[in-house]
């Protein structure tokens, strides 16, 4: 036997084991990369939803505000006749209070939001992710006062009348991304020839009318049915626009 | 002297042949461990899903059990230790009215591993706001009043 052949099986060993602890390091990079993609999509879309739902919220106790506001306008002109007192004190608490829910419940769902996001995945953040919207006051809920002849405040109706019908421009709709940037799956990723280990989710959620009654025809915006629910909608942005949206960050 | 080296070689690679089994035995079980681990994930989130429009605990469980009997049939059903729905009484406003499942899974790890690697327990969990009617919060005037603290 020459002497050449001797390191041969070594040679074919080391080989055999390079092979094979890379097919472990792929094993493990696959299922940790699928894994943190998985739980990063359900957090980014229970932050969502959770947004959408408080918004939901403040627009259920407004609509239901509306119906109060129509009974203490009901007292008050009561009063009006029996005392001649002209303060109309009912009516204006119920607005202070529908003014109250219109502008904290953008903050809570906003806060709820994160905190939800948070709580399903620590190592990630997120941000909103306001596309299409123009003015970018993403988490409000986008009601104003209706104005009688320009200067008597009424019930609260939808900020625009084309309000449902194109929502993702300028209602209420939340609108998010998630990042996370891991560093064991950067190494890897590196080492197989990729350039960044960042993983990114977007997810987009609305509150929604359930259903019509026939109050909600009425009083130049239509917020009198007090039933809102909130849903997930399928989402689909460009790889570009999120990289662009991030390095802005 | 051919003969006695091509036996080296065979005991070489005898030697080896453990070592190889041993990795070649790790790839699957940490496969089957991420494979798992990602089947839970998808379980507790249709979970809450499910709680998150008004399906009992119970039912909520059965609901998890049924869908890995019928959706995943790599895992053990057996091997769900515990299924914990309770919302944990947390002293935040924006929490109180969350959905949340919790999964404990336990895998069993097989063949020679087991003297190498102990059983791997996965926990799962996911929660998100549930019923958008204001009935599930605590809204009365007093409890606003008690969790911002002023007024």
């Amino acid at each position: 036997m020459p002497k050449k052949s001797k390191g041969q099986v070594l040679i074919l060993g080391l080989i055999l084991l390079t092979a094979i602890l890379f097919c472990l390091a792929l094993v493990l990079y696959m299922g940790k990369n699928i894994s943190d993609r998985i739980r990063l999509q359900n957090a980014v879309d229970a932050a969502t939803l959770t947004a959408a739902v408080w918004q939901a919220r403040g627009l259920n106790v407004i609509s239901d505000l509306n119906y109060a506001l129509l009974i203490a306008a009901g007292g008050d002109i009561t009063k009006l006749f029996s005392t001649g007192d002209v303060d109309f004190e009912l009516v204006k608490g119920v607005q202070k209070m529908q003014d109250d829910v219109s502008m904290s419940m953008a903050g809570a769902a906003a806060l709820a939001g994160q905190k939800v996001f948070k709580e399903n995945d620590p190592d990630a953040q997120c941000y909103p992710f306001p596309a299409s919207i123009k003015d970018g006051k993403m988490y409000s809920l986008r009601v104003k006062r209706y104005m009688l002849f320009g200067e008597v405040p009424l019930h609260m109706v939808k900020d625009k009348p084309d309000f449902w019908e194109n929502q993702a421009e300028t209602g209420p709709l939340i609108r998010l991304v998630a990042v996370k940037d891991s560093q064991p799956i950067r190494l890897v990723s590196r080492l197989l020839g990729k350039s960044s280990g960042r993983q990114v989710a977007v997810a987009q959620a609305l509150p929604y009318l359930t259903d019509k009654n026939e109050m909600d025809t009425g009083g130049g915006g239509g917020l009198w049915n007090p039933v809102f629910n909130a849903k997930l909608v399928p989402l689909s942005v460009s790889v570009e626009a999120v990289n662009l949206f991030i390095t802005a960050q | 002297m051919l003969r006695k080296e091509s036996g080296q070689a065979l005991i070489e690679f005898v030697l080896v042949l453990p070592v190889i089994t041993l990795l070649w035995g790790g790839i699957y079980f940490f496969g089957k461990c991420y494979l798992a681990k990602q089947r839970i994930e998808v379980a507790v989130r249709y979970g809450t899903w499910l709680s998150r429009t008004g399906v009992g605990s119970e039912q909520v469980s059965e609901k998890i059990r049924g869908m890995f009997c019928r959706n995943m049939p790599e895992l053990d059903e057996s091997g769900i230790v515990e299924i914990d729905t309770t919302t944990p009484d947390v002293d935040n406003y924006y929490r109180a009215t969350d959905c949340r499942v919790e999964i404990r899974y336990r895998l069993n790890s097989v063949g020679v591993l087991t003297t190498v690697l102990p059983d791997i327990c996965i926990s799962e969990e996911c929660r998100m706001a549930g019923d958008p009617w204001y009935y599930g919060m605590p809204g009365s005037v007093s409890n606003f009043r008690k969790y911002y603290g002023k007024q």
